[in-house]
């Protein structure tokens, strides 16, 4: 197994996990089993400007929809995209492939796949600007964040740091090694 | 609304009050005239870490199909530190009230604000290829060690060589509070600079990398796919505050839009045209074969440098690659090298369309390739699966401003029909090493139709 199968097979196991998953929530999700939960998916993620974004994350659900795993639609009034899980037979070696990280997945989800995606812009944020600096100060995060996202209060900012290190979940997890 | 034409120049009347003109130069640039070049950025590009990039083509081995693309990455980092500074200073001067109440600036510090602004955007621009690989992007997937890049690497070099020096050296520089940090936070993506919007012009879906390397490449490679009208898209970008976070994004102003979507379709057309041309993704494949064995004989691993070596990554470039493939060309063998030397590339034994149907990809992917080794033994093929994804240009939501008054926004591509109808490219193509031989070569051809029959 590489990299990039990997890569595939998770996606796919969210995506029929979630049923119908925006491409924005489908980042941060991807983000956070990755960098909070220690998946070695190794996407290169980049701050961009609803948090952090990967391309080529985004390259794997375009060959998953090639490859007829998945389909993509925008809805009718033309904002946001569905991404559905189109094919129930997925090769057969991707469930291997996600097997010891079934646990990482199923945490993930609980945790953050129902929360809504503004929050989870936030708290992919929060954790992103935390682990950019080693060592660096909470207030020195929220006072970042809040620079990057005004619009979130300064107390929604502080609760969500704080639930996220309550949790265990705001330091960087190294990946684990790929089976 | 009336709008401030942008002069292609006016950085130069705004940024040098402090900079006498005489100290400042100007380099004649084939796709946008002459460049204004400050005294620090000049003792950066000075650099031999800088002037390796005169030997990093720009588009790998593209010049053996169209024979002018011999540029180098030398002249597209000079070319994005010029349109990142205009798209900066044209955006501030024309959004100036809005800027200074989002960002909080002081009442009597706009100008100095904003020359920060530029001048960490020019530097950005100037060194965001500067860790490329030999020939680009060619293999770089397969030749980084796992989990880096080219901008990773190009972060090393800024912290670790002579050009971070400079950066911190600067006193107005210095003065102006721009570092070696943030500048490399902004190439690796991961700058949390309150102006976003620097952030999007380096690195996003219309950031000004695109717009340079479209033009320069068309420019190069003889062709008009990659044109688009610069001038119009940069004099109608326009800032917006997010509703979501209160932050800066870039948007466009609606006169805007069609230059937008000509820039949008300019890069697809690329892609399909250039970028995934058949012969040039042949000699992608073959050299980055080739350029594993040379650093499988440095190093076992196969790769380049990792990012904590960057005096021994500084080492590769294109002339180390060729020299090496001079020595080691061999002519009865038909090798690599041979083949890189003397322009014999793998031939196409079948090809999908740049749409295909979901069955015939999982049929490529699971059976074609294992098929033709098993039944051609004494032939070398490779799988090439060349994918990109117009549809990003949808991602992150550009927003186009309908009017001033009452205010209006709305979804860009909600506004621009053609492009609703984009979709992903998927060329997925099986090469075959036989060359010449045209009864084998359609024997081939026939076996790979009646597998994907």
């Amino acid at each position: 197994m590489n990299t990039q199968e990997l890569q595939l097979a998770i996606l796919d196991k969210l995506i029929s996990e979630l049923g119908d998953v925006g491409k924005t929530k489908l980042q941060k999700l991807g983000y956070f089993l990755q960098e909070a939960y220690g998946v070695p998916t190794k996407f290169p993620f980049r701050m961009h400007h609803y948090g952090p974004f990967s391309e080529a994350l985004e390259t794997g659900v375009t060959r998953l929809r090639l490859s007829g795993y998945a389909k993509i639609e925008s809805d009718q009034q033309g904002y946001g995209f569905h991404i559905t899980s189109f094919d129930d037979n997925p090769p057969q070696e991707w469930a291997l492939f996600i097997e010891p990280f079934g646990n990482s997945i199923k945490g993930m989800l609980e945790e953050f796949g129902d929360r809504p995606v503004p929050e989870l812009e936030l708290a992919a944020t929060i954790h992103f600007v935390k682990n950019l600096s080693p060592g660096i100060q909470k207030q020195q995060v929220i006072h970042k964040v809040r620079a990057l996202k005004p619009k979130f209060g300064k107390d929604y900012v502080v609760k969500i740091y704080d639930e996220l290190r309550d949790k265990g979940l705001l330091e960087k997890r190294n990946s684990k090694a790929a089976p | 609304m009336t709008k401030p034409q942008l002069s292609p120049r006016s950085e130069f009347a705004i940024l040098n009050r402090e900079v006498p003109v005489e100290h400042s130069f100007e380099f004649r640039d084939p796709i946008h005239g002459f460049v204004t070049v400050y005294p620090h950025e000049r003792r950066i590009i000075d650099t031999v870490e800088f002037q390796r990039l005169r030997r990093i083509h720009q588009l790998g081995l593209t010049h053996y199909v169209y024979h002018g693309a011999e540029h180098t990455r030398f002249g597209h980092a000079i070319g994005v530190m010029h349109l990142a500074g205009r798209a900066v200073e044209s955006l501030v001067d024309r959004n100036l009230d809005l800027v200074k109440d989002t960002l909080q600036w002081p009442g009597d510090k706009d100008q100095d604000e904003k020359r920060r602004l530029v001048y960490l955007a020019r530097l950005a621009g100037l060194l965001h290829d500067i860790g490329h690989a030999p020939f680009s992007h060619t293999g770089e997937k397969r030749l980084f060690p796992e989990g880096q890049s080219h901008e990773g690497h190009g972060a090393k070099i800024i912290q670790q060589s002579e050009i971070g020096n400079i950066i911190d050296s600067e006193d107005e520089l210095r003065r102006l509070n721009v570092g070696k940090d943030e500048i490399s936070d902004l190439i690796v993506g991961k700058s949390t600079l309150p102006a976003g919007f620097v952030q999007e012009l380096i690195s996003s879906p219309w950031d000004v990398d695109k717009m340079d390397y479209l033009l320069r490449d068309s420019h190069y490679c003889g062709v008009q796919y990659g044109t688009f009208d610069l001038d119009r898209i940069l004099n109608t970008l326009v800032l917006d505050v997010d509703p979501d976070s209160g932050s800066l994004k870039l948007a466009i102003d609606k006169g805007g839009i069609h230059a937008l979507e000509a820039f949008v379709l300019a890069r697809y057309y690329m892609f399909t045209q250039i970028y995934f041309h058949n012969v040039r993704r042949a000699y992608d494949l073959i050299l980055t074969d080739f350029i594993e064995e040379i650093l499988s004989d440095c190093d076992s691993s196969g790769k380049y440098p990792s990012a904590e070596k960057v005096p021994e990554y500084l080492e590769w470039d294109d002339n180390r690659i060729l020299h090496q493939a001079n020595l080691r060309s061999d002519a009865q063998n038909r090798n690599l090298a041979w083949r890189i030397i003397n322009r014999q590339h793998p031939k196409s034994v079948y090809e999908t369309v740049d749409f295909p149907d979901s069955g015939i990809v999982r049929k490529i992917e699971a059976t074609l390739l294992q098929e033709a080794k098993n039944n051609f033994p004494e032939h070398h093929f490779w799988l090439d699966k060349a994918v990109d994804h117009p549809d990003k240009f949808k991602l992150e939501d550009m927003m186009v401003k309908v009017s001033d008054n009452p205010p209006d926004w709305r979804e860009f591509r909600r506004e621009s029909q053609p492009l609703q109808g984009l979709q992903e490219i998927g060329k997925f193509r099986l090469y075959s090493d036989v060359r010449g031989d045209v009864p084998l070569e359609a024997e081939i051809r026939n076996f790979c139709r009646s597998i994907m029959a």
